[in-house]
């Protein structure tokens, strides 16, 4: 596995920035998993509302 | 070799425990000069004696004590536990100075509690405590989080085997980068952007929707992101999330709660833009699958128990409580004696027992840990097989994390092993709070709190609280927070003093 910081210098940066760019894509994914759950644990809300 | 130690192991880990607690007494020195600025002399002057306090004990140690060469397994595994143990002796001295603690034992309780991540509390009044104070006790939730090994992977950077040492040690199994420092670099890269993304939105949050001041909002979101992304409990006011009244606020911490609950090699693998790891791997897939579920039948106790019966209600309540608990942060929306007088019998019970589940391991979530529970299923799946197929049929079972992996009966048996540790915590707990006269359903609850990292409490764990059972919860917190073999691994140092083998 290449790292930053096994990576020559020139590659380092240009790995770093993908790294941070990744980063926020990152954050996004969990967000976005957090929504799923979210979505799914609405349903079953409403659905347990309905049957009470 | 580990009931045989020598006279120098036990200078090994007094050594490097001295280092950790020089570099906790800069960070206390630091708390001084905030507490200055916030609060005022006094509370600047508990902050310095501790910072001394601790300074002097390092110091101490350095001089006394040879240059260590190199740790081995046990020695490094013994050091975590004893800097686990011995760094909240340090961290206790402002919030005992503080007044708003009933003694040296409860004060050391709340810091065992910080940097275990557990959110557990016995402070009194903590609607008035300086704000200093506050700030410290979340603080020690961020150390803890990421570690105080990872302030030891950062000192000892250049100390090669023993870092990895050190690093097996608090159970995190799963290493993200072949190298131990890249790793470390990796966890506080994540710290760092979260912080940076996740900060602005709580301010945002609390300061347009919950009505709060611009300061205020800055002190309630650096605790609330403190105690969310390190999946611990602590919250800046006695009502927990329940105070700011706001769904913005909670939908923030619902996010930096999973987060924070899950694996740096899952959020490394995010990183590289792996989306379908979401969904392909084992640990994420039970973490999701166990939280529905505890959330299915979560609600269905709420609804049972007549206290909250709209959709929306049982939704966002059920919500916010599942995932708190499962992730082991152990913020709430309403007071915790309200768990056992209003939610009737099954919603406390799903609460304990997604304490119990837990997060993922390789995250700041205690617990069992999803991994453990997945390959457990897996394990369960191919015994049903098994017994289905011919006697010649060859099972090869497998399941994707990171790689496709095969099943192992090794992994099974450590699993099972450390599932079955972590019943007799929860159980041994609940039977010494019998013992004491408290209710099974109270006396479990509290117990699985403080083992699982979880940090919601039915009001059991109290000042007035008898002094065995705070001990017992403080041995619960420690235990449960190094999953075991730290722990074991510095008992064996201590019976070899007990039985004369130094």
């Amino acid at each position: 596995v290449t790292t930053p910081d096994d990576a020559p210098r020139p590659r380092r940066r240009a790995l770093e920035d993908s790294l941070l760019r990744g980063g926020v894509r990152g954050i996004a994914l969990v967000t976005l998993a957090t929504l799923g759950l979210a979505a799914v644990a609405a349903v079953i809300a409403l659905v347990v509302s309905l049957l009470y | 070799m580990l009931f045989r130690p020598a006279a120098e192991d036990f200078q090994i880990i007094g050594r490097f425990t001295g280092q950790v607690v020089y570099g906790l007494a800069a960070v206390l020195l630091g708390m001084a000069l905030l507490a200055a600025w916030l609060d005022g002399p006094n509370e600047a002057l508990a902050f310095l004696i501790g910072a001394s306090v601790a300074g002097i004990g390092g110091a101490l140690s350095q001089i006394a004590l040879p240059a260590p060469r190199r740790l081995n397994p046990s020695q490094g595994l013994a050091t975590v536990a004893v800097v686990w143990t011995v760094a909240p002796v340090f961290g206790a001295i402002p919030l005992l100075l503080s007044g708003h603690y009933a003694g040296p034992l409860d004060a050391y309780f709340e810091a065992v509690s910080g940097f275990a991540t557990i959110g557990l509390t016995l402070v009194n009044d903590l609607d008035h405590l300086p704000a200093s104070m506050n700030l410290w006790r979340h603080l020690m939730h961020l150390l803890g989080g990421q570690g105080i090994i990872l302030v030891v992977l950062t000192i000892f950077a250049t100390a090669g085997g023993a870092v990895g040492t050190l690093y097996t040690g608090e159970g995190r199994a799963e290493r993200v980068l072949p190298n131990i420092v890249q790793t470390a670099r990796f966890i506080l890269r994540v710290l760092a952007l979260y912080a940076a993304i996740g900060l602005p939105l709580l301010w945002l949050a609390l300061r347009l929707h919950a009505g709060m001041g611009a300061r205020a909002s800055l002190f309630h979101a650096l605790n609330l992101f403190a105690t969310t992304f390190h999946t611990a409990g602590f919250a800046p006011m006695s009502a927990s999330a329940g105070f700011y009244r706001s769904s913005a606020v909670q939908a923030v911490l619902l996010v930096l709660m999973v987060a924070g609950a899950f694996s740096f090699a899952l959020h490394y693998q995010l990183w590289l833009g792996r989306r379908r790891e979401l969904t392909r791997n084992l640990e994420a897939r039970t973490f999701a699958l166990t939280l529905l579920a505890v959330f299915s039948v979560l609600t269905f106790g709420l609804a049972r128990s007549g206290t909250y019966t709209g959709g929306t209600e049982l939704f966002s309540i059920g919500l916010f409580h599942a995932i708190s608990a499962h992730t082991t942060t152990g913020l709430a929306l309403v007071p915790g004696r309200l768990f056992v007088t209003d939610w009737g019998v099954l919603a406390p019970a799903m609460l304990v027992t997604a304490m119990a589940l837990g997060g993922m391991a390789g995250s700041t979530a205690g617990g069992i840990k999803a991994i453990r529970i997945g390959l457990l299923g897996k394990g369960l799946a191919r015994e049903v097989r098994r017994v289905l197929l011919p006697d010649q049929a060859v099972l090869v079972q497998s399941y994707h994390m990171t790689t496709r992996r095969i099943v192992r009966d090794a992994d099974i048996r450590g699993a099972a092993t450390i599932l079955l540790l972590f019943f007799i915590l929860y159980l041994g707990g609940g039977m010494i709070g019998l013992y004491y006269g408290y209710e099974l359903q109270l006396a479990l609850f509290e117990s699985t709190a403080a083992a699982a990292t979880g940090g919601l409490s039915v009001g059991v764990l109290r000042p007035a609280l008898e002094t065995p059972m705070k001990v017992l919860l403080i041995v619960q917190m420690l235990v449960g927070r190094l999953e075991f073999v730290a722990v074991f691994a510095l008992g064996g140092y201590l019976y070899s003093i007990v039985r004369g083998r130094v």
